[in-house]
């Protein structure tokens, strides 16, 4: 690990002050401190987001939607009986990430940004391509826990079990940097790595993740979330899947369907959610959601079992909706 | 050798003594954190030790500089092969192949090439980065198979094939009406120690050193050290610090020599410590394999032959290989009744990673294979899994394919019976979500899931075999303070998790017939105890201690005769003005060298389990859960039953974890998932309710008729846990670990050669 400075500032606007180049900033430091120690970042200055006022909970005004403040550790969007009836899937993606003491120390915005797990990538001695190097070591090597859709140059995976499940209800961010504040949609934020574009999210220099929104009229979706993993804790998954949708006397009205573990971005289907639009989530129109879910698949060496696990999680997952 | 403890001065009843489930001293502190591992060794001032690693399979060191690294601040020695004062090459068992810093090659990706001291680990880290070192990369192997060729380059002076083992028994060429063949493949495992290799070296005055280090056979660890320092063995003392786990992967030197160079070279006290990652990289592993077998039977499926080749890749250096490959070899057939065989098992030099001892010690691997075949076998005959075996199996007098005889041990017929007699789980529809395949909480509500049993047994030996003189021995010391007699048992036995301490404590009690005992800290100021390997501490130092305290008793014998007293009837204080001291060392009976055609009376003693499994498997998605493992042990005594339940949960698990997901992923010779975030171990989420039937067939030689108990557990779990997947599937799974890929698409892999089983391995054709 490098030699650093650290500062943890009270305010907000102290803190994107500080978040000059060579910073960077530090929330549970659970995927930070590690990528530090393999050497695969090197800040000179880390700046501690956890003493800021106003950036952990979360809040549910009449009307108003949702917010939970970045910083708020996992543990507390998972335990909160609340917002458990606000919006069950929060529990149920949180339930199976990482272990306990990770997720009291993780915070939702770290858990957004943290880095993809490719073992490749990991590796401080492999200069791979998403590293800056010329080749992608897992389109021909060691693939097993690899991409099976969407990939470009790096076949790495969205690792987040937050993440589709935040997506499958249109969450959108709030960032605020010194130069000013915007929201966008949380899927926007992801970019599969292509071209000059060797990151995975598309968050500016300096800029912070303040709050995740969740539209009031999102809340009343349903939704239902699964994670197949290689064993029954502590390990990030192999294929996740997030639904959701507002079911009104057995019909379906804004579907979303969004697979984590497959694709370098959490991986929404437009196409089978529309094929879904309408219907009552039954066997049929599950199974046929699924084969679209994962059209257009080209698994790699050692992945191909993603793939009926893929279609298998995504129709489960579907037909939870109503049974 | 009688067996029935005396009673000396047993007025009140002693606790504590064999046969009683008796807690491990250190429980406590450990589960609170308390207990001081190896890692947590300290001293004011101490320098800290890092090591630079190759990052290539194969190379020659073209040039190495560290005039650099020697100038970073808080740098205090830079140490190459150059440096090392005494013999260059170190290894188990005379071995000697492995350079203690590389000779001008490397031979794997990780191997040690220069070691520094400095005052924080930053600095020592920093300047191993800082050394600068050309190297001509070269040709690397890595498939075994391929090394073994005449044809293959050569990766070592001393050859690419570490031992070979023939095994002729019977007619070599006898025929059956039943025959089923099958290759095998057998993954990579890693011990999983929890503690990471750790170390403390203290420079002496009289220009010696003093270790302190987590190990398995501090012995050995001096006879490989003190040569490389060239210093008389005199000069070094070796002390046991806390060991978080050692499963095999301390029988090999890691910290060992290199600490004690930089803390001669320095005169300072040297701590090193390996980081997990490094971990994987410097301790050696479980040898994979690739199995090539048939079997043969009459049509009820009573076995007629066995063959196999089986070739075992033992990476860069030996370390243990040949003695991995001789018992791959003995146990080839399994514990059954083969009156013919022929078995080829090589070890074989690769540019991978070295493997060395591992728990079961290539018992497992050919079990997994064996096992296999043998329900391909009843398939074939029309047998169940439970009949076949119990057909087969050895019982007293009976011979194993070496030609050595059973003696000591239940019927396997009656141990397999006794194993599937145990209560099977409930089925899948009482239970919670949680005990279903996939996550904790997700996944299947039940779709899709077929519940699998498989059955398992196996055998290996106890104790060193093939003539080797295995030893160990243990100082009795006897004496009275004010609060009575008290007594101080001291030997060298490797305390690594399985319980050595409990159990000497409670022979001492026994033979003594007091409460208060107490042990000294391993040491090699004690002769040696030989390694906490080959389940062989409670035969080995057990009897040492026996023995010890039975000469203690007897010299208190011939005090209170003296006195004209009883014993029995005497305050044992009253004859202790003087203490009483002894020291003995125990050997077990001879054991014969293998001979050409690999038949031999080699081993001591044999353990022997059986073990049935239930699996749920979600045969869409590929994802298993293992249900339940029952076992039938035969431990001959259990001298302290709760730690024999330790170990046969823990190996279970261990057992569990290679069925189904430990595997280190190894490619072009590099460890790519050395973290407990990629290498996957159970979870006690995925660990099943462990029934263990413990069969107490004593042993004639046995200290009070124990046998040994650690591998036997880690030997048939992982095969019956496959067999239950098989079940449950319908497929081959002729690997292990089980994936995913190979339940969905049923994949098997092919070692891509031709070899028929019972052929030697180094004439193999590709196709
Ligand atoms: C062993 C292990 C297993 C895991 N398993 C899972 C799993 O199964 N599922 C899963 O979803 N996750 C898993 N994780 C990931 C874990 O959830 C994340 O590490 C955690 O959520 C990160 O949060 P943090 O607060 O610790 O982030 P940090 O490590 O502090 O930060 C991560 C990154 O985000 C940046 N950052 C943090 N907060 C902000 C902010 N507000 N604005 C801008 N940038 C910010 C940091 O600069 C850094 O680049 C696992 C992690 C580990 C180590
Ligand atoms: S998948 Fe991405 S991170 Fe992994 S090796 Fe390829 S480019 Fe690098």
């Amino acid at each position: 690990m490098n030699a650093f400075s650290y500062v943890r500032p009270r305010t907000l606007s102290d803190g994107l002050r500080l978040l000059r180049s060579g910073a960077s900033a530090l929330a549970g430091g659970t995927d930070l401190l590690g990528l530090m120690k393999d050497g695969l970042a090197r800040p000179e200055l880390l700046v501690d987001l956890t003493g800021i006022e106003g950036l952990r909970g979360w809040s549910r005004a009449k009307g108003k939607g949702l917010r939970i403040g970045a910083l708020t550790p996992l543990v507390e969007l998972e335990e909160a009986e609340e917002l458990h009836r606000a919006m069950p899937i929060l529990r149920e993606s949180l339930r199976d990430a990482a272990t306990l003491q990770l997720r009291t120390m993780g915070t939702v915005g770290g858990n957004l940004l943290q880095r993809n797990r490719c073992w490749y990538f990991r590796d401080q001695a492999t200069a791979c391509w998403l590293k800056g190097g010329t080749k992608c070591f897992a389109v021909e090597g060691e693939n097993r826990l690899h991409a099976i859709l969407g990939a470009h140059e790096c076949v790495a995976v969205a690792p987040s079990d937050l993440v589709p499940a935040l997506i499958a209800y249109d969450a959108e961010i709030a960032l605020a940097s010194s130069r000013g504040r915007r929201t966008m949609k949380l899927a926007d934020l992801y970019v599969a790595p292509h071209g000059r574009e060797r990151r995975e999210h598309v968050l500016r220099p300096g800029e912070l993740i303040t709050e995740v929104r969740v539209s009031e009229s999102a809340l009343a979706r349903k939704g239902a979330f699964q994670k197949a993993m290689e064993r029954k804790a502590w390990s990030f998954a192999l294929v996740s899947v997030a639904a959701a949708a507002r079911i009104e006397r057995g019909v379906a009205r804004d579907v979303r369907l969004v697979l984590g573990g497959v694709a370098p971005i959490p991986w929404r289907v437009v196409a089978a959610e529309r094929g879904l639009e309408g219907s009552g989530f039954d066997e049929a129109a599950c199974a046929e959601a699924a084969d679209r879910a994962l059209q257009g698949a080209a698994p790699l060496r050692d992945n191909g079992y993603k793939l009926p696990l893929a279609r298998e999680l995504v129709r489960r997952t579907l037909r939870s909706l109503v049974v | 050798m009688t067996l029935a403890p005396p009673r000396p001065g047993a007025r009140v009843k002693v606790r504590g003594v064999i046969g009683e489930p008796a807690p491990r001293e250190d429980a406590v502190p450990k589960v609170k954190g308390e207990f001081q591992y190896a890692s947590d060794l300290w001293r004011e001032g101490m320098l800290h030790g890092a090591t630079l690693r190759s990052p290539y399979p194969f190379a020659r060191i073209r040039k190495v500089d560290v005039s650099a690294a020697a100038k970073l601040p808080g740098v205090r020695a830079v140490l190459t092969q150059d440096d090392v004062p005494g013999k260059k090459t170190y290894g188990l068992m005379d071995r000697d192949d492995q350079p203690v810093l590389a000779d001008g090659y490397v031979r794997f990706v990780g191997e040690p090439v220069a070691v520094v001291a400095a005052d924080t680990i930053e600095q020592a880290r920093a300047a191993t980065k800082a050394i600068v070192l050309e190297y001509e990369v070269l040709e690397p192997t890595f498939d075994p198979i391929a090394a073994i060729q005449p044809s293959a380059a050569k990766l070592h002076p001393k050859g690419n094939v570490l031992e070979r083992v023939r095994i002729l028994h019977g007619d070599p060429a006898a025929k059956a009406d039943v025959v089923v063949e099958g290759e095998y493949e057998f993954a990579m495992q890693d011990q999983a120690a929890l503690g990471p290799e750790a170390g403390l070296a203290i420079p002496r005055e009289d220009g010696g050193v003093t270790l302190h280090v987590a190990t398995q056979w501090l012995h050995e660890d001096l006879d490989q050290l003190a040569p490389c320092l060239g210093l008389p063995e005199s000069k070094v003392r070796i002390v046991l610090s806390g060991v978080g786990g050692a499963f095999g992967a301390r029988e090999d030197t890691s910290i060992q020599i290199h600490a004690c160079l930089l803390a001669l070279k320095t005169r300072r006290a040297v701590r090193m410590t390996y980081g997990r990652e490094e971990s994987f990289f410097g301790h050696v592993h479980r040898h994979p394999a690739r199995l090539f077998y048939a079997h043969g039977a009459t049509k009820k499926g009573e076995l007629v032959f066995v063959r196999a080749t089986i070739v075992l890749d033992g990476g860069a250096y030996a370390s243990s290989s040949s003695a991995v490959v001789a018992n791959a070899g003995s146990f080839a057939a399994g514990p059954y009744r083969v009156p013919n065989a022929v078995v080829d098992c090589v070890g074989a030099r690769t540019n991978n990673p070295p493997t060395g001892a591992m728990r079961g010690f290539g018992a497992v691997q050919s079990c997994f294979a064996y096992e296999a075949q043998m329900d391909k076998l009843a398939k074939a005959c029309g047998l169940d899994a439970v009949e076949i075996r119990m057909r087969n199996g050895l019982v007293e007098g009976d011979a194993i394919i070496t030609s050595q005889p059973l003696v000591g041990s239940a019927p396997i017929a009656e141990i397999v019976r006794r194993c599937a007699s145990l209560p099977l789980p409930e089925t899948a529809a009482h239970r919670d979500q949680s005990e279903l395949p996939g996550g904790h909480a997700n996944v299947t509500r039940g779709e899709g899931v077929v519940r699998g049993v498989g059955y398992a047994v196996g055998f290996k030996n106890v104790c060193y075999s093939n003539g080797f003189d295995d030893f160990a021995t243990a100082r009795v010391r006897l004496f009275a303070d004010a609060e009575g007699p008290l007594a101080r048992v001291h030997t060298a036995a490797a305390e690594v998790g399985q319980g050595i301490n409990t159990v000497q404590l409670q022979i001492a009690r026994t033979e003594l017939g007091i409460e208060r005992v107490e042990l000294e800290t391993a040491d090699t100021n004690v002769g040696s105890a030989g390694s906490s390997s080959a389940s062989r501490q409670t035969w080995m130092t057990g009897h040492a201690v026996l023995q010890a305290c039975r000469e203690v008793r007897q010299e208190l014998v011939r005090r209170a005769e003296r006195e004209g007293l009883t014993l029995d009837r005497t305050d044992l204080a009253d004859l202790l003005d003087r203490p009483i001291e002894k020291t003995v060392t125990y050997r077990h009976q001879d054991t014969e060298k293998r001979r050409p055609d690999g038949q031999s009376r080699g081993h001591v003693a044999f353990m022997f389990a059986a073990h049935r499994a239930v699996v749920d498997v979600d045969v869409e998605t590929g994802l298993v859960k293992v249900v339940q493992v029952a076992t039938a042990q035969d431990v001959g005594k259990a001298i302290n039953p709760l730690g024999v339940i330790g170990q046969i949960e823990g190996g279970i698990a261990q057992g569990v974890g290679l069925a189904v997901m430990e595997e280190l992923i190894v490619e072009k010779g590099r460890i790519r998932n050395a973290s407990f975030t990629d290498y996957l171990i159970p979870t006690i989420l995925d660990m099943p309710p462990v029934i263990a039937d413990v069969i107490e067939h004593p042993h004639p030689d046995g200290p009070y008729g124990a046998k040994g108990v650690g591998e036997a557990p880690t030997i048939s779990s992982t095969a019956a846990v496959v067999a239950a997947i098989r079940a449950a599937t319908n497929r081959d799974l002729e690997r292990v670990p089980v994936r995913p890929d190979d339940i969905v698409f049923g994949t098997s892999s092919r070692s891509g050669w031709r070899i028929a089983p019972g052929d030697d391995p180094r004439r193999a054709v590709r196709g």
